[in-house]
């Protein structure tokens, strides 16, 4: 696993656009809070400027001051695991827990899957993995194999900062796998007929289709960042639950409190206000490097250097990594929730390349777009999809371009309505979809073994491929969902009208009744 | 509204906070909220007392006499986010600057003894 680590580890960094780290850097908003923090003072010493300068008020650039006067070279991976083992966190080191136990990408996914850099969904004989860019370099910070730019950096680390990470999650992926039997096909033809003989010699051809379906979506216009309200409303709403955030260990508890005491030490006030007063006389826009040449001072107030506790520097060290761990994973996770709370992409570019069964590879590329104005939500996208092979010249108007795709979607809130109603949080919806089908849609068929679901009678021995007409399809849906007030019970009802399928020339008709509970409402409690 | 029971702190006790007995209510201002799962109100023995933590408030019941510590947990909305920590009473000022610079807060409150006659006197 350790081999696998480091492998997963070296990938990212070669691959992510982290930062290199000089030895004496801090956590960049320390100067940015420390400057505001003179401004506000004003050439006098005030509160918030002592808060500065203490654990209880100022714990991270604190412990970024102190961890300057850290001398060690240790490569990244060898701190990530003292780090690690220090804290006793290795309890991801176990085994047999991956999709795929061999090959090199295998191994790479693995680990991504193992250190929460993607998610594994299983339905049916589907398996799928997804996630999004940035989820690698989050992951690596909650591992503490890399820091958080935004929270306290190690000299000799490297870092990825939130807005990388979250530049990163525009880029999203969805690969389907399919595990069942149907994953791979053999069909055999002998080779020479003998009806006398016991024994035939057959050549077997086998067709797999492991992979079903690739998506990548790459994010062009963000929606909206949350505001403060909208952020406290969502954290007021979990009730009794956590926020998902990472959560302070009692050993990384025990680490910030004792560091607090030092806050009451003699020597520590001492510095404290010669530290204040240094910065209160220092030109404007000096203050973060006079506070940086203070560091040794501080460490030495903690830890003199003939003190009676010959370890006393070794604990101190320990602390402030045990704390910077924590924040920065902290910061991290806090980062994913606010981004969580963002609102829906305006415009999204999506690659699928699609292997469906018994039927040519093809590729799609859409482009979605949606916008929300007042209740209603509209949203549209246009797409080309192409085979990803020239189909057999025997088949009439084939091309490589297969179909082109319009659809629209109008929803409305009625929960956006001014005053209440008995509608509640009921939506209504309309959707138009039109695809006109350029080519005909293909299904691969083999002699005397039909394609799963579909029935095809009087077809020729030699016939490899069949084929459906080309031409206009246009689908219609329309939906109501009743959720009366802030009751848990939804209605749906819906409608579907379309003229024909890919396959289907006949017109269909459809219409869904049902009923759904939200159960979390169960779990969700108010405080 | 309600008169102000807390007194904000000093630069040579920056993380003291006086205050006289009674319900205090503490809000953030600004892009910062608190982390309701991991915030405390614990006494000088580090036990927890009742208190209430939404994302932007924190109240709890001050008695004549004692030491508390806040613990705060914050995070901002933004990564230069900045938040002021208030009092929710007439006229508030500000107890303490919580900013995404740091993220871990320890302020003590200091409660004055109640004085004869039934009125307390906030001290430092």
């Amino acid at each position: 696993m350790k081999s696998l680590l480091r492998l997963f580890a070296q990938l990212v960094l070669v691959a992510g656009p982290l930062a290199a780290q000089t030895p004496r850097s801090l956590a960049k908003h320390c100067p940015e809070e420390l400057n505001a923090e003179v401004t506000r003072a004003a050439g006098k010493p005030t509160a918030e400027l002592g808060a500065f300068l203490t654990f209880g008020g100022g714990a991270d650039c604190m412990t970024a001051l102190l961890l300057t006067q850290y001398s060690g070279t240790d490569s990244l991976l060898d701190r990530a695991q003292q780090v690690k083992a220090a804290l006793q966190q290795n309890s991801s080191s176990g085994s047999g827990t991956s999709l795929v136990s061999k090959g090199l990408t295998s191994q790479v996914l693995s680990a991504a899957a193992e250190y929460g850099a993607l998610a594994q969904t299983t339905s049916g004989q589907t398996v799928t993995l997804s996630g999004s860019l940035g989820g690698i370099p989050a992951a690596l910070t909650r591992q503490a194999l890399i820091d958080n730019c935004d929270g306290i950096r190690i000299p000799g680390a490297l870092c990825a900062s939130n807005a990388t990470v979250n530049r990163l999650n525009r880029l999203s992926y969805t690969v389907a796998f399919n595990t069942g039997s149907t994953a791979q096909s053999v069909s055999g033809a002998a080779a020479a007929t003998t009806p006398t003989s016991t024994a035939q010699v057959v050549t077997f051809n086998a067709t797999t289709n492991t992979i079903t379906s690739a998506t990548g979506k790459f994010v062009i216009l963000r929606g909206a960042a949350a505001n403060i309200a909208a952020t406290a409303a969502a954290i007021d709403k979990l009730g009794t639950k956590p926020m998902p955030t990472t959560q302070m260990t009692k050993a990384q508890k025990d680490s910030f409190v004792a560091m607090n005491n030092y806050d009451n030490m003699p020597a520590v006030k001492t510095w404290r206000s010669q530290t204040a007063a240094k910065i209160l006389a220092a030109p404007p826009g000096d203050a973060a490097n006079v506070w940086l040449q203070q560091a040794d001072a501080l460490l030495s107030a903690i830890c003199p250097p003939n003190g009676p506790n010959p370890k006393c520097r070794a604990t101190v060290l320990t602390q402030l990594g045990s704390y910077a761990v924590f924040v920065n994973s902290y910061k991290a996770s806090v980062n994913a929730f606010v981004e969580t709370l963002r609102k829906s992409p305006l415009l999204t570019l999506e690659y699928d390349y699609n292997r469906p069964a018994s039927q040519p590879t093809n590729s799609t590329v859409r482009l979605v777009g949606q916008t929300v104005l007042g209740g209603w939500t509209l949203t549209g996208n246009g797409a080309v999809s192409v085979y990803d092979s020239t189909p057999s010249s025997a088949i009439p108007g084939a091309s490589l371009l297969r179909d082109v795709q319009i659809a629209a979607e109008a929803c409305y809130d009625f929960s956006k309505l001014k005053k209440s109603t008995l509608l509640g949080h009921s939506t209504a919806s309309t959707a138009y979809y039109f695809q006109n089908q350029t080519s005909p849609a293909i299904l691969n068929v083999t002699p005397g073994q039909p394609v799963t679901g579909v029935t095809i009678t009087g077809l020729p021995a030699t016939a490899t491929q069949v084929y459906a007409q080309k031409g206009i399809i246009s689908i219609l849906q329309g939906k109501f969902t009743y959720s009366p007030g802030s009751s848990s019970i939804s209605l749906p009802v819906s409608f579907t009208w379309s003229n024909r399928t890919e396959l289907v020339t006949n017109p269909t008709w459809r219409g869904q009744v049902g009923i759904s509970y939200d159960f979390d409402s169960l779990f969700g409690s108010s405080k | 509204m309600s008169a102000c029971l807390t007194t904000p702190p000093t630069f040579d006790q920056p993380l003291l906070i006086a205050a006289k007995p009674g319900n205090i209510k503490l809000k953030v201002t600004g892009t910062v909220f608190f982390d309701p799962s991991q915030t405390d109100v614990i006494t000088q023995d580090g036990a927890k007392i009742p208190f209430v933590c939404t994302a932007l408030t924190l109240s709890f019941t001050a008695v004549a006499g004692a030491t508390y510590f806040l613990e705060i947990l914050h995070g901002g909305i933004m990564s230069n986010s900045e938040g002021f920590l208030q009092e929710d009473c007439d006229n508030p000022v500000t107890l303490a600057t919580l900013s995404s610079a740091n993220t871990a807060a320890r302020y003590q409150v200091v409660v004055a003894a109640a004085a004869p006659g039934g009125t307390a006197k906030a001290s430092a």
